[in-house]
């Protein structure tokens, strides 16, 4: 998606595999079943959480990096 | 054995550059290189036949060229095709290189050709086909000669081929049984007693190498934006309509978001062997997060969200293929005039 021009912001839980295999923009995922979910919430506060996780990832999107860079989850 | 062998103009004797539009041609004659080549294969194999074409037409118009070169090669019925050696020219290699692949996959004959490993080339064909590493001009001609010959009679004769290394041809990513005197735990510690000793030493496993990719500028302006989703976690409708395979993906997916709030439980089921799917069957969301997003083009934070994601399995992925699918992905998200991508790794 980079090397085509298009900033990517890619949510993994596996975000130490992600940095060092050169992905630029990693934003912390959960767990590596559901890197978007928090099952451990109530389902209100799951929404809030995910709604949270996701723009982590358009800061993500509109930070300038120079290279592997990681955005921690919101907790 | 028979042996037919592919050349460019230049080799096949005709002209250089000037020449490079030479259309399609055969001998039954042992031409240029060939004679030594022939020379080296001795009374095992006999070059029955010459097939040239100039570099210049084949790489401009290789949709119609290869086709009309393979249909020369087959008319010698050949037991073995040599292409080359093309050294380091990058048309002759990609001319060596489609000829080997055409004439292993349509006329399922062995084929070998011979490349400087660096010529552009062996990127794009040295995975498919058998290429020996020679010197980067026709200065190492007779080494090439030697090297291929010895392969194609191999090849010819169908005895099985080792390893790239132990054969003398450019790795081509395979992996192959062997059996080996000493157990792994004593290799490795040959491997370690070497390094410490500063001698050479050899990995058996080469680690894949990940190119660097310049991050792209940022978005500038979030609210205007149109987001795509994207992710190898194998999340397709129920039911699985276009056969996404749950490990070793051959293809990728897109599926229709439209006039979707969130993905209910119930529509979507997990194509991918290598997690436990049962937190995200119970909402989907929990992998492609389509109601955060979904949400946040309605407080304008987004500009939009494309109507439609993209899907693969990302399971036991081998590396190139996914490379792959993300470019194919990539050229039809970009001409949908997709600002940002959002991409969930599982």
């Amino acid at each position: 998606m980079e090397r085509a021009g298009i900033p990517t912001a890619l949510i993994t839980s596996l975000s130490s595999v992600a940095l060092k295999v050169g992905a630029n923009r990693v934003v912390q995922g959960k767990r590596f079943s559901h890197p978007c979910g928090n099952p451990a919430l109530k389902p209100e506060d799951e929404k809030a959480w995910r709604l949270e996780l996701v723009r982590r990832a358009m800061q993500a999107l509109t930070t300038p990096v120079t290279g592997p860079t990681l955005f921690e989850a919101p907790v | 054995m028979r042996i037919v062998h592919y050349m460019n103009q230049f080799f096949g004797g005709i002209g250089g550059e000037e020449k490079a539009d030479t259309r399609p041609q055969s001998k039954a004659e042992v031409i240029g290189p060939g004679r030594l080549l022939q020379q080296i294969l001795g009374r095992d194999a006999e070059i029955v036949g010459t097939v040239f074409c100039g570099d210049g037409l084949f790489a401009d118009r290789m949709e119609e060229t290869a086709p009309e070169v393979l249909g020369l090669i087959r008319q010698f019925k050949p037991d073995v095709v040599v292409a080359g050696p093309a050294f380091n020219a990058g048309r002759y290699g990609l001319a060596c290189g489609r000829v080997c692949t055409d004439v292993e996959r349509e006329l399922k004959v062995p084929a070998v050709t011979g490349m400087f490993p660096e010529n552009v080339a062996v990127p794009v064909y040295g995975r498919d086909i058998l290429v020996v590493p020679t010197a980067s001009s026709s200065l190492g001609m007779k080494e090439a000669m030697a090297a291929i010959a010895r392969l194609a009679l191999k090849i010819g004769r169908a005895e099985p081929l080792g390893p790239a290394a132990a054969e003398g041809y450019l790795p081509r990513g395979r992996r192959m049984n062997t059996r080996v005197e000493k157990p792994a735990s004593e290799r490795a510690l040959d491997l370690v007693l070497a390094r410490l000793a500063g001698k050479p030493f050899q990995t058996e496993v080469p680690l894949p190498q990940y190119e660097e990719v310049k991050p792209p500028a940022p978005v500038s302006d979030l609210t205007r934006v149109r987001l795509a989703l994207v992710s190898e976690c194998g999340l397709v409708p129920k039911g699985n309509p276009g056969r996404l395979e749950w490990v070793r993906a051959s293809k990728w997916l897109k599926y229709s978001i439209a006039g979707k709030d969130d993905l209910k439980q119930g529509e979507y089921e997990v194509i991918h062997s290598g997690y436990d799917a049962a937190f995200a069957l119970e909402d989907p969301d929990r992998l492609i997060p389509v109601d955060a997003v979904r949400e946040l083009v309605r407080r304008g934070e987004i500009g939009s969200l494309l109507d439609t994601y993209y899907i693969t399995c990302g399971n036991h992925g081998i590396l190139y293929q996914m490379a792959k699918y993300a470019k194919e992905m990539a050229e039809e998200i970009k001409a949908q005039d997709v600002g940002a991508v959002l991409l969930v790794a599982t």
